[in-house]
């Protein structure tokens, strides 16, 4: 399942020699320093290159890019998916924009369009056999490139990875009801849509002070970290202890579990942090915990949740992070838009103005990700210059359930690898094949990765 | 998603001679076989329960979990369960809290500190007993050990139970279980496997002590001692919750919360009709399981629903007078039949403005039926029809049936859904829509009970008669029990059962014992 034309062009990065140096520099300052990132970035950032991000964002409903342009009165081509139209919100930012024009998604079995399936092969490249509709079954190791990279890049930093929603439903059916487009060793990466949770998951704990500074409060601090040491030990130890008696497949999955146990690990290197610990917001940068709005209403979440993917990032909490805003077949009304007699569904299968609004606003939520990065100064320029923001949709049609073309764009500079402010035709390649850019862009190479019957090779991106 | 088997018939599935869907994945289970060995993580429902009963407590932590994943609507589908790190984090958080808030003296008591190391040695292998549910090796004893040991040297006898009772309530050996078994390609499972697996399908929870005194004592080998135990588990208050749960799950009723309806259309949905369809649904299948016969027979054609003051004009009847309060009420002559037409299924199988007759033709064929149905053809455009105030529903949707492309497909599940047009978007009895008359005339084809129907009473009438139905009721019975997807073995055990007890109707409850009492529940084939 290799890709013999897998190449390294645009992996080489200029910077990886410098990430390295500070890896060791980190393992130098010993574990304690995982908490004090921040406060390194901030004093040795203009001698240091800054870390490489992914940031994996997803609208579901595609944008009407083959059948449904008799709105517009626009037939083919790039329909909807251009800044003019559904992609107005991200106009702003068209020099920062690498947007791909007539790129697919691998076709289904029976060369059916996949229709909501693409929600589960969008970041995997592998749709797995063909079974009854609502059965979920993952390849054994299906793993998303997000994930890949997540793995690769992942180990320094508090999370490996952080998996935002906004908003999931699908009222009762026999389809699949997890929602999220994250795979990791064939299991499913559940979202977080709970502001409130993932808030606690991020900073849970009090901030941080000072050292103890009396030995009995060291020594209480040290034998707590000592306890939660020895129980992650022996959890870890059971696991494995499984790992030996099961098939292949449990075995993988079971991976997912020494994961989180791996992540519980770096959590209690915070000697105040709570059970599930937390990243300490360190003085000084502009890193620390956001005060949310008390709103549970779907702008609320999104908002809520665009603040909290930002700090994930401005505090390096995490590296590789996604945000989904709602699942693929979602029946939510918009509302607060004055949408109120159809919803997201619905509208997608009988398309006309309205969807071009709630379309235009998913996308607005998803701009303001971006343009918090490009906001941000690092370097001598932007976070944003600094990360790889891969956006998308599971359809290209929502009406016909279509997905060649599909939307995709790239944003960001990857640390001064991608050349953006252009618009690239693909040529009826596919999406699985531009992961292995991204794969490539970010240090991780997937190998052995994704349906071999879709993934050749990465494109010339040029 | 697309999936579907796509064979010579267009439908397939587990009621079609010959058109097995494959069961396991892998597709390579043989004929007889009792399916692959499972690592099972709980239901977040599963972990509550255990811990409550493991701690004592007197109400399920209430503490954020990831919601389970659910595959073919069944929530406890071993693929689709994982630990994650964001619920793996939420187990640690609940563990802490609980090892952190947990009486040590009732749990662990000890008389002396002389006695201390003995008092912990007690408690782990007693108390890891019931986490693991089975003894613990020399192995996982010698680990609770050192970590108590560890604690112990610098802080209290408590202190060290404490730091066991946290690693314990997040051992894998809680989280998962297993059916495993031991030996080479064709296992049995172990007593203390099936005391699990007995519990689980009729508790929710971990085998109480009478099942671990049997497994204790190896008397959970013979289908008699096993069918001892599920009758008794069966007749316990928590037999209620799990069988309903299973029903609710079969008929997919058994969530209702992300389900919205257009706010203009219909303005208390919302507000108080939906938490009472939820409330009523539940008395429904409560009343029928444990007051009346347990039949799937009577599910289907029972004439009475439990019916209060925001659900009255849903029915189409006066309201009964007691607020709140369910009223058992025969409804039968308001166009009313058991669960085929609670206004829960029928507003979970609908639009948000409109009925489904698509998706409620679907429901019966693969929820009823247990066929599957092949995908829509390629680029098929699969926009509804344009609403038109002159038209009923049904007459917008005729397309499918005139369109060639569509009505392969849709001759399959426009006719059943037809015959519920007399139900709209929230399950609210209808006779007319748009000032025209609702034409409910529909037709099974494909089935043991074909022929022209009207409406949904005469439909569920002729369903609850159903062969077909009844075998369906086992193998979803069967996809509960051991949560996967059914294979061969199941479809063939379901002819069994409809031979023994289709002529009285179908008892789930028997049929759930019957499950236990075959091969397949104390076997499995091990999948490397």
């Amino acid at each position: 399942m290799s890709h013999p034309t897998l190449t390294l062009s645009q992996g080489s990065r200029a910077m990886s020699k410098s990430l390295i140096k500070r890896r060791s520099i980190l393992k130098g300052l010993g574990a304690a320093s995982f908490l004090a990132v921040p406060v390194f970035r901030a004093t040795l950032a203009e001698a240091q290159a800054a870390p490489l991000r992914l940031i994996v964002l997803y609208f579901p409903g595609g944008a009407m890019m083959t059948g449904s342009q008799q709105i517009e009165g626009r037939i083919g081509g790039q329909g909807m998916f251009s800044y003019d139209k559904m992609l107005a919100p991200l106009a702003p930012l068209s020099s920062d924009i690498l947007l791909f024009e007539n790129i697919v998604e691998p076709v289904g079995p029976d060369n059916y369009d996949l229709g909501h399936g693409s929600e589960s092969t969008i970041l995997t490249g592998n749709a797995g056999p063909s079974l009854p509709e609502g059965v979920v079954f993952i390849p054994p190791g299906l793993t998303s490139f997000d994930q890949v990279v997540a793995q690769k890049i992942g180990k320094n930093t508090r999370f490996a990875s952080l998996q935002f929603g906004v908003f999931s439903n699908t009222p009762d059916s026999d389809g699949p009801k997890s929602g999220s487009i994250v795979y990791s060793n064939g299991a499913s990466v559940p979202n977080v849509l709970d502001p409130a949770t993932m808030f606690s998951r991020l900073f849970n704990g009090a901030p941080p002070g000072p050292a103890p500074s009396d030995a009995d409060a060291l020594a209480k601090q040290q034998a707590l970290t000592a306890k939660r040491q020895s129980i992650l030990d022996l959890l870890k130890g059971q696991v494995t202890d499984i790992q030996g008696l099961v098939g292949s497949a449990e075995k993988l999955r079971l991976e997912e579990h020494l994961a989180s146990l791996r992540e519980l690990e770096k959590s209690i290197m915070s000697p105040t942090g709570g059970a599930s610990g937390g990243i300490v917001s360190a003085p000084g940068a502009s890193c620390g915990a956001p005060s949310l709005g008390a709103g549970t209403d779907v702008p609320a979440v999104s908002a809520a949740m665009n603040e909290l993917l930002y700090q994930s990032i401005n505090c390096d909490a995490t590296r590789v992070a996604s945000l989904q805003m709602l699942n693929s077949g979602a029946e939510l009304f918009f509302t607060w838009l004055g949408l109120n007699n159809m919803g997201h569904h619905p509208m997608q299968h009988a398309p006309g103005p309205d969807f071009v609004i709630a379309q235009n606003w998913l996308l607005a939520q998803l701009a303001v990700v971006i343009q918090r990065l490009k906001d941000t100064p690092e370097g001598s320029g932007s976070m944003l210059d600094n990360s790889l923001v891969f956006l998308s949709s599971e359809m290209g049609d929502g009406s016909l359930h279509t997905n060649h073309p599909v939307p995709v764009l790239l944003a960001g500079k990857a640390g001064g690898q991608l050349r953006t402010g252009r618009t690239f035709n693909a040529n009826g390649n596919n999406r699985a094949n531009l992961a292995l850019n991204i794969g490539n862009l970010m240090g991780a190479p997937l190998l052995n990765w994704g349906d071999p019957k879709w993934v050749t090779g990465p494109l010339d991106l040029g | 998603m697309v999936g579907g088997v796509v064979g010579s018939t267009a439908l397939g599935g587990a009621n079609s001679v010959g058109a097995g869907t494959g069961g396991a994945p892998s597709g390579v289970i043989p004929p007889g076989d009792p399916g692959p060995t499972a690592l099972r993580r709980l239901t977040n429902d599963e972990y509550r329960t255990t811990v409550q009963d493991l701690l004592g407590l007197a109400a399920p932590p209430a503490d954020p979990l990831l919601p389970d994943t659910r595959s073919l609507g069944y929530s406890n589908f071993s693929s689709a369960l994982t630990v994650s790190a964001v619920i793996g984090s939420q187990y640690a958080t609940i563990a802490t809290r609980l090892a952190g808030e947990a009486a040590i003296s009732t749990l662990a008591p000890c008389a002396s500190p002389a006695a201390e190391s003995d008092c912990a040695n007690t408690f782990i292998d007693a108390f890891g007993k019931q986490v693991h549910r089975q003894p613990l090796s020399a192995k996982e004893q010698g680990a609770y050990r050192a970590l108590y040991d560890l604690i112990r040297t610098t802080d209290t006898y408590e202190a060290g139970i404490r730091a066991v009772l946290e690693a314990m309530l997040q051992s894998p050996a809680l989280l998962y279980r297993m059916e495993y078994g031991t030996g080479a390609a064709a296992r049995t499972l172990s007593p203390y496997e099936v005391a699990s697996e007995l519990s689980y399908l009729f508790s929710g929870s971990k085998p109480d002590t009478e099942l671990m005194q049997a497994a204790d004592t190896n008397a959970l080998i013979t289908p008699v001692q096993i069918e001892a135990q599920a009758r008794r588990l069966l007749a316990l208050p928590r037999a209620q919750a799990t069988v309903g749960k299973f029903l609710e799950q079969w008929f997919l009723v058994s969530d209702m919360s992300g389900l919205l309806k257009d706010v203009n259309l219909f303005p208390a949905f919302a507000s108080t009709e939906k938490s009472a369809m939820e409330a009523s649904t539940d008395r429904f299948v409560a009343s029928v399981m444990w007051e009346g016969d347990g039949t799937v027979k009577t599910l289907l054609s029972a004439p009475f629903a439990f019916v209060n003051s925001s659900l009255a004009p849903v029915y189409g009847i006066p309201d009964p007078g007691m607020g709140e309060t369910f009223v058992k009420t025969d409804v039968s002559s308001m166009g009313r039949a058991g669960m085929l037409t609670l206004p829960s299924l029928l507003a979970l199988q609908a639009k948000e403005d409109e009925s489904a007759p698509v998706k409620r033709g679907k429901f019966v064929r693969t929820r009823m039926l247990c066929q599957t149905l092949p995908p829509p053809p390629p680029n098929v455009k699969i926009d509804p029809p344009a609403p038109d105030p002159n038209l009923t529903t049904r007459e917008r949707f005729a397309a499918h049936s005139a369109s060639p492309a569509c009505s392969g497909c849709h001759s399959m599940m426009d006719p059943i859904g037809f015959g519920l047009e007399a139900y709209d978007a929230i399950g609210t009895y209808r006779t007319v829509e748009n000032g025209r008359p609702v034409d409910s005339n529909g037709e099974l084809t494909g089935t043991d009970v074909d022929g022209k129907f009207t409406g949904g009473v005469e439909l569920a009438t002729r369903l609850s008669t159903s062969a077909m139905v009844r075998k369906c009721a086992a193998i979803q019975a069967a996809r509960y029990t051991y949560g996967r997807q059914e294979i061969e073995t199941d479809t063939q055990l379901a002819a069994t059962l409809d031979a023994q007890l289709g002529a009285s109707g179908m008892d789930v409850r028997e049929v759930l014992v019957a499950i236990t009492q075959s091969a397949s529940f104390t076997t499995r084939t091990f999948v490397p």
